[in-house]
C-alpha cells in the first residue's frame, strides 16, 4: 500500500488549505477529492413510512392514557382557579352532551364515521394583532376560535377538538381579512369566489 | 400535551353540544329575506333526504363572510344541486348501500375538485361494501388535485382499501406525496413514494421493452 | 408553516407526555442521518430500517439522554452502534452492488462515466472496515471536521486520522486504473 505523504495526509483531514499544500502533492489531493465527491452528491431521501413506522411503534411504546391521567392528577400544574374552571368545563360540557341517539351532526356534513380528534393549527401572520379560526364544524362562527401567539413573534397556534370528516376552513385576521391555510392538504372554491382549505379528521371507521 | 389531552376530554363530550347549538342559531342568523329564499331549497333537500347541515353550513359560511344575499343562495342552489347529484352517483354505482351524508358530501367535493363522475361511482362501485368513503374521496380530489390522473388515483385508493390500510393512514398521503413533489418528481412517482404500502403498477414507469423477435404467442395483458 | 422549538424543547414535552411531539424531531433527523446509514450499509432500504430502529430506540431512551442539547449527536451514536449491528449480522453475506438502489435522483453529473466512477467508488467503500468506511463517509459525505468526528465516535483525533487514513489509502488502492 502506497503510504500517503504526511501533508497530503493533513489536507485531506483538512487541518491545511490547497495554498498551503505543496504543488507535488496536488494532483493526488484532487485525485481524491474526485473519489470523496463521487461517494456523496446524493441526498438520501427515506420513504414516508419510515416516519408513519416510527410514530406507530413510538405511540405504542407511550404509556396508555390512564396511566399519563394519573400522572396529572398527581402532578397538577394548574392554579386552584384553574382547576375550578376544568372542573366547571367539564360539569358544562356533560351538561350540554345530549342523549344517547341520533346527533345532529350525524345527519351533517362533517359526519365520518366515529369521533374527533384533537387538532394544531399553525398559522404565520406578523402582523396580525388576533388570529382566529373558523369552519364547518363551528358553523362558521363569524368570531371563530382565537389562536395565540405564545411568543409573540407572529406564529400563530391553535389546538382544538375537530369531528371526525371532512371540513372546510379558513383563517380569519383582526377580525376582517380571510385567508386559506397555506398548510393545508388542499383548497377548494367555496362558491363565493374565495378558497376554503380543506381539512381532513379520519373516523374510527374507514370512512 | 396536558392541555390537548384535556381539551380532547373535553371536546369528546361537547362536540356533539355544539353541533346542536349551530343549527339551533341557524335562523337567528339570518335576515328574514333570506330565509324566506333559502326556505324551499332546504325544504326540498329535506325531502330528499340529502346533507341538509351541508347547506345550512354554506349559508353561515356565507353570511360569516358578508357575501351578499343573492350569491348566498345561487351558492347554496348549486351545493344542493352537486350533493343530489353526488347522490345519485353513488346509489347508481351500489344498490345495497346506501350512501351515508358525509359520503355525499366528499363526493360531491371531490367532483368540484376535479374528480370525473365516472371516477367517483366507479370508486363506490370497487370499494368494499363496509369501508365508509369519506376519506377515500376526500383524497381522491387531493390526487386529482396534485396532477395524479383520476383513473390512477382511484386505482391506488381502491387498492389501498382492499388492503385494509387504515383510514388514517390513506389520509396522510396527499402530504407526504407534497414530498416528493416539492423536490421535483412527477405526481405519479410521488404518489407511487407516499403510498404506505406496495401496490400494483400503475403505468410502467417507462415504455415497455419491445418484444423480443424469437417470441411467440402474444404479450399477457398487465 | 411551524413554529421551531429546540430539541431540548421538544424532549421535555416529549417526556411530559407529548407523544406527538416526538414527531418533530423524526421530521428533524432521519434524512440527515440518512445518507450516513446508505453509506454505511449500502442500501436505502437497509437504511431506513436502521433509522427506524434508532429513532424508537431514541424515544424508548429519552429519559437517559443527558445533554439534550446535544441530542443530534447523542442519536448519531444510536444510528451509528445500530448500523455496527446490522453489519456485524450479515458479517460474510455478499453485499449488494449499489447500482440497481443508487441511481442518484440529483446526480451530479450526469454522463455515464460519471455513474460508472461513483458506481465503482461506492462498491471499493463497501469493501473497507466498518470503522474506516464510518470516518470516511463521516469526513467526506457529511462533511464533518475532526473535532466534530472526536465528539459524535467519543475517539481520539489521532486514531479518527489513523483511520481516515487507511480508508483513503484503501480506497485509492481498490480504484486504481479507475479515470478520474
Amino acid at each position: 500500500m502506497k503510504r500517503e505523504h504526511e501533508d497530503l495526509s493533513r489536507y485531506l483531514n483538512g487541518e491545511i488549505e490547497w495554498n498551503d499544500l505543496p504543488e507535488p502533492l496536488r494532483r493526488e489531493a484532487a485525485r481524491f477529492e474526485r473519489i470523496s465527491r463521487a461517494m456523496g452528491g446524493e441526498r438520501v431521501i427515506l420513504p414516508p413510512s419510515v416516519r408513519v413506522n416510527v410514530m406507530t411503534r413510538v405511540r405504542e411504546a407511550s404509556r396508555s392514557p390512564w396511566v399519563r391521567a394519573w400522572d396529572w392528577m398527581r402532578e397538577p400544574r394548574l392554579s386552584p382557579l384553574a382547576s375550578a374552571l376544568v372542573a366547571a368545563a367539564l360539569l358544562v360540557a356533560i351538561w350540554l352532551r345530549p342523549p344517547v341517539g341520533p346527533r345532529s351532526s350525524d345527519r351533517g356534513a362533517p359526519a365520518a364515521g366515529r369521533g374527533a380528534a384533537p387538532t394544531r393549527f399553525v398559522f404565520l401572520a406578523p402582523t396580525a394583532r388576533r388570529v382566529a379560526i373558523t369552519g364547518d364544524w363551528v358553523h362558521w362562527d363569524p368570531a371563530g376560535i382565537p389562536l395565540t401567539s405564545p411568543r409573540g413573534d407572529g406564529v400563530w397556534v391553535g389546538e382544538m377538538v375537530v369531528p371526525a370528516g371532512l371540513h372546510h376552513y379558513v383563517f380569519i385576521i383582526d377580525g376582517t381579512e380571510w385567508r386559506p391555510d397555506p398548510n393545508a392538504a388542499s383548497q377548494v372554491d367555496d362558491g363565493f369566489g374565495q378558497q376554503n382549505s380543506v381539512l381532513l379528521v379520519p373516523g374510527q371507521k374507514g370512512s | 400535551m396536558r392541555s390537548l389531552w384535556l381539551a380532547a376530554l373535553i371536546g369528546q363530550l361537547a362536540v356533539p353540544g355544539l353541533a346542536g347549538q349551530g343549527n339551533a342559531s341557524f335562523d337567528q342568523r339570518l335576515d328574514p329575506a333570506t330565509l324566506a329564499a333559502l326556505r324551499p331549497i332546504l325544504d326540498s333537500a329535506r325531502a330528499d333526504s340529502l346533507p341538509e347541515q351541508a347547506l345550512e353550513d354554506k349559508t353561515l359560511e356565507g353570511v360569516a363572510k358578508h357575501v351578499p344575499p343573492p350569491r348566498i343562495i345561487a351558492a347554496v342552489r348549486q351545493l344542493a344541486a352537486e350533493l343530489r347529484d353526488a347522490r345519485g352517483l353513488l346509489r347508481s354505482a351500489t344498490s345495497d348501500v346506501a350512501p351515508g351524508d358525509g359520503e355525499i358530501v366528499a363526493a360531491a367535493d371531490a367532483h368540484r375538485r376535479g374528480v370525473p363522475a365516472t371516477e367517483i361511482s366507479a370508486l363506490r362501485a370497487h370499494a368494499p361494501r363496509t369501508a365508509g368513503l369519506v376519506v377515500a374521496f376526500t383524497v381522491l380530489g387531493d390526487l386529482v388535485q396534485r396532477g395524479v390522473p383520476a383513473a390512477e388515483a382511484r386505482i391506488v385508493i381502491e387498492q389501498l382499501l382492499a388492503a385494509g390500510v387504515p383510514s388514517r393512514q390513506i389520509a396522510e398521503i396527499p402530504s407526504h406525496m407534497d414530498v416528493g413533489l416539492r423536490v421535483g418528481a412527477p405526481p405519479l412517482d410521488a404518489l407511487r413514494s407516499a403510498l404506505p404500502v406496495p401496490v400494483r403498477p400503475l403505468k410502467p414507469p417507462s415504455p415497455p421493452p419491445a418484444p423480443k423477435p424469437d417470441r411467440t404467442g402474444p404479450d399477457p395483458q398487465p | 408553516m411551524s413554529d421551531s422549538p429546540t430539541d431540548a424543547e421538544v424532549i421535555a414535552r416529549v417526556l411530559n407526555g407529548d407523544t406527538e411531539a416526538f414527531g418533530l424531531l423524526v421530521d428533524r433527523y432521519q434524512h440527515e442521518f440518512a445518507g450516513y446509514a446508505k453509506y454505511m450499509t449500502g442500501s436505502t432500504e437497509e437504511a431506513a430500517d436502521i433509522i427506524q430502529d434508532s429513532l424508537v430506540r431514541a424515544y424508548r431512551a429519552l429519559r437517559r439522554c443527558q445533554d439534550r442539547a446535544n441530542f443530534k449527536g447523542w442519536l448519531f451514536r444510536i444510528v451509528s452502534n445500530q448500523c455496527k449491528t446490522h453489519l456485524s449480522r450479515r458479517r460474510r453475506r455478499p453485499t449488494e452492488p449499489l447500482t440497481e438502489d443508487h441511481p442518484a435522483p440529483h446526480d451530479l453529473g450526469s454522463e455515464a462515466e460519471d455513474a460508472d466512477v461513483r458506481r465503482r467508488v461506492h462498491e471499493a467503500l463497501q469493501e473497507l472496515p466498518t470503522d474506516q468506511r464510518e470516518a470516511l463517509v463521516l469526513k467526506y459525505v457529511e462533511g464533518l471536521s475532526l473535532p466534530e468526528m472526536t465528539k459524535l465516535l467519543h475517539a481520539s483525533a489521532s486514531a479518527l486520522k489513523m483511520r481516515l487514513l487507511r480508508g483513503r489509502s484503501a480506497l485509492r488502492e481498490k480504484l486504481e486504473g479507475v479515470a478520474l
